[in-house]
């Protein structure tokens, strides 16, 4: 056997490491296709090299060694895998010194098999953080690569996008598209408002996150919005809302840590986790994250770690804010007659808070053309709809959102039409949403998952 | 809302409580057209306790000038409030038809 057959081999993997520490995630996954092809071949020759050895004492040596060099160079793909994983991690805490309205600490200890858990954080605007976790099915490098693949995508599209039912549904349909490994990976990931606590977050098969109150009960965020990203193209997920206050914990995990097994092969389970939680206060989220590591550890007593493990804890530390936001909601049906309904229930509330009547009759226009333009032309079948209507009051500010399921219609792309005509020549098209836009002093339009959401935002001037 | 029309002359005045819009312009729209074929072809109409007009109301009001036009009639249209004048000039209207502060302004010379 001349081991001068493994120089080409050699080149292969040196090249791929070269590679995938470049960390693009297009070159890594040539590398990856080269580097399997390597893997491969290693073990056809190992396992002819095994039953060689049988022969004589010499060509046993000789197996051993083969056998040896192929290990280190698995265990080296191991190693890469494991760096790609953890370079893509935010490794500096606490990662932003800068912000006193909340503190956040994450660990993931990968298995000695690499796998794929992921976590992340990072601001969207100034506002809004980001953050989540994950679990990619399989392990290895392949694993990794999908997870970079995932966190890169959800990365990108959150950039211009505060919906987590958005993101989610775009990165599910771009993993599922040509995904011919079948991979997968069990997704969470909240957008919170680090001023207000406000959270909108979105469970994509993955392991339900605690809420830790300051009060110490403790709320399970059970309510799963769609399945794991990679597999269904075309699903909408859907998201959840909840508000953190200053002094609430939430612990973000994956699998690992529930699915840890001791010696006996007992499960970690959820129970234990949710004891854990419950058992004392947490001052810090540093404290929180590494006792919930140190149990399963504790708990594992010595067998092997199987699986990844990963724990993410956010802390909230902002005071309620004295500008209360007053808000109604609002689902009215897809007929003529709840165009009222809604100028009532918007006249109740504007009462309430003494919104002049100049306002009033503005939004009365408003809301005629854009609910009559909603209910004549958004549904293409004879079936009773929802439209969704939010109304918000904050300091001088209206905030209305009106989010329909029709066909993907944006009213405000339609040209202003020609005000100027004579009488005869004048036609009313299009009038309707021109005198929207001018009412308002802010109108945008957004396509999300399978809805138009139109926001308008109105000065009060009292 | 409610549309009540009284003569003045040869003038019909009709006016209007409420609000025109979707729900309620194409009552408005029929007791109108109802008005025309029965002769009329000078109307004054009286917003003085009208909410508000959307692109529905405003809609009407085109007919209803369209149509007095084409018979040689005419149509005026007299005390907007702030929010109705505000979406007459976002539209146009405002340079479309003739409008009078008061009704007794309107009455003058018609």
């Amino acid at each position: 056997m001349e081991f001068d057959t493994f120089k080409h081999e050699q080149d292969v993997i040196d090249s791929s490491e070269a590679f995938l520490a470049t960390n693009k995630t297009e070159d890594c996954l040539v590398a990856y296709e080269k580097l399997l092809k390597e893997y491969k071949k290693l073990f056809k020759v190992s396992r002819r090299l095994v039953r060689m050895s049988d022969h004589t004492e010499e060509q046993l040596k000789v197996s051993e060694e083969a056998l040896s060099k192929v290990n280190k160079r698995m265990e080296q793909e191991l190693n890469v895998g494991r760096d790609i994983q953890m370079s893509m991690l935010p490794s500096v805490f606490p990662p932003f010194p800068e912000h006193d309205e909340f503190t956040i600490n994450a660990q993931l200890h990968p298995a000695r098999e690499v796998g794929g858990d992921l976590y992340d954080f990072f601001f969207i605007d100034e506002n809004w953080l980001c953050f989540s976790v994950g679990d990619v099915s399989g392990k290895g490098v392949p694993a990794a690569l999908f997870m970079s693949v995932t966190k890169a995508m959800v990365k990108s599209r959150a950039s211009d996008d505060l919906s987590p039912a958005s993101i989610m549904t775009h990165a599910n349909d771009e993993l599922s598209t040509d995904n011919e490994s079948s991979m997968f990976i069990t997704f969470f990931i909240c957008i919170l408002n680090i001023k207000t606590g406000e959270m909108v977050y979105t469970n994509a098969g993955h392991n339900p996150p605690h809420i830790k109150r300051k009060d110490g009960t403790i709320e399970t965020l059970k309510k799963l919005h769609g399945p794991v990203l990679g597999v269904v193209e075309g699903f909408a997920y859907q998201e959840g809302k909840t508000t953190l206050y200053q002094d609430d914990m939430i612990l973000l995990y994956t699998d690992g840590v529930t699915e840890a097994m001791d010696p006996d092969e007992n499960l970690f389970d959820d129970q234990r986790l949710f004891n854990l939680l419950s058992s004392r206060n947490y001052e810090t989220v540093e404290d929180l994250v590494d006792t919930t590591i140190k149990a399963v550890e504790e708990f594992e007593n010595g067998s092997p770690q199987t699986d990844d493990v990963t724990v993410l804890a956010l802390k909230f530390l902002n005071p309620l804010e004295q500008s209360i936001i007053h808000s109604l909601d609002l689902i009215v049906k897809n007929q003529f007659t709840e165009i009222d309904r809604t100028n009532d229930s918007f006249n109740v509330f504007a009462d309430e808070y003494g919104i002049p009547s100049k306002i009033r009759q503005t939004m009365g226009v408003v809301f005629d053309e854009l609910l009559n333009n909603i209910i004549s032309y958004a549904y293409t079948d004879e079936h009773e709809h929802e439209v969704e209507i939010k109304i918000e009051l904050s300091g001088d500010h209206l905030v209305i959102t009106i989010a329909d399921d029709g066909i993907p219609f944006n009213p405000f792309q339609k040209q202003d039409p020609n005000i100027k005509l004579s009488i005869e020549e004048r036609e009313i098209g299009g009038l309707g949403i021109h005198l929207v836009r001018q009412l308002i002093d802010k109108v945008s339009y957004q396509r999300k998952v399978d809805k138009n959401v139109v926001t308008l935002v109105k000065t009060i001037s009292k | 809302m409610q549309m009540t029309v009284n003569d003045k002359n040869d003038i019909k005045v009709i006016a209007f409580t409420g609000n025109l819009e979707t729900n309620t312009a194409p009552d408005a729209e029929k007791q109108i057209n109802a008005l025309i074929e029965s002769g009329a072809t000078k109307i004054l109409i009286n917003f003085e306790n009208l909410g508000y007009i959307s692109s529905a109301g405003l809609r009407l009001l085109l007919m209803t000038g369209k149509q007095l036009k084409s018979r040689e009639g005419s149509l005026r249209i007299c005390s907007l409030n702030v929010t109705v004048k505000e979406v007459f000039d976002m539209s146009g209207f405002s340079m479309l038809f003739n409008i009078f502060e008061t009704e007794s302004k309107a009455m003058g010379g018609f």
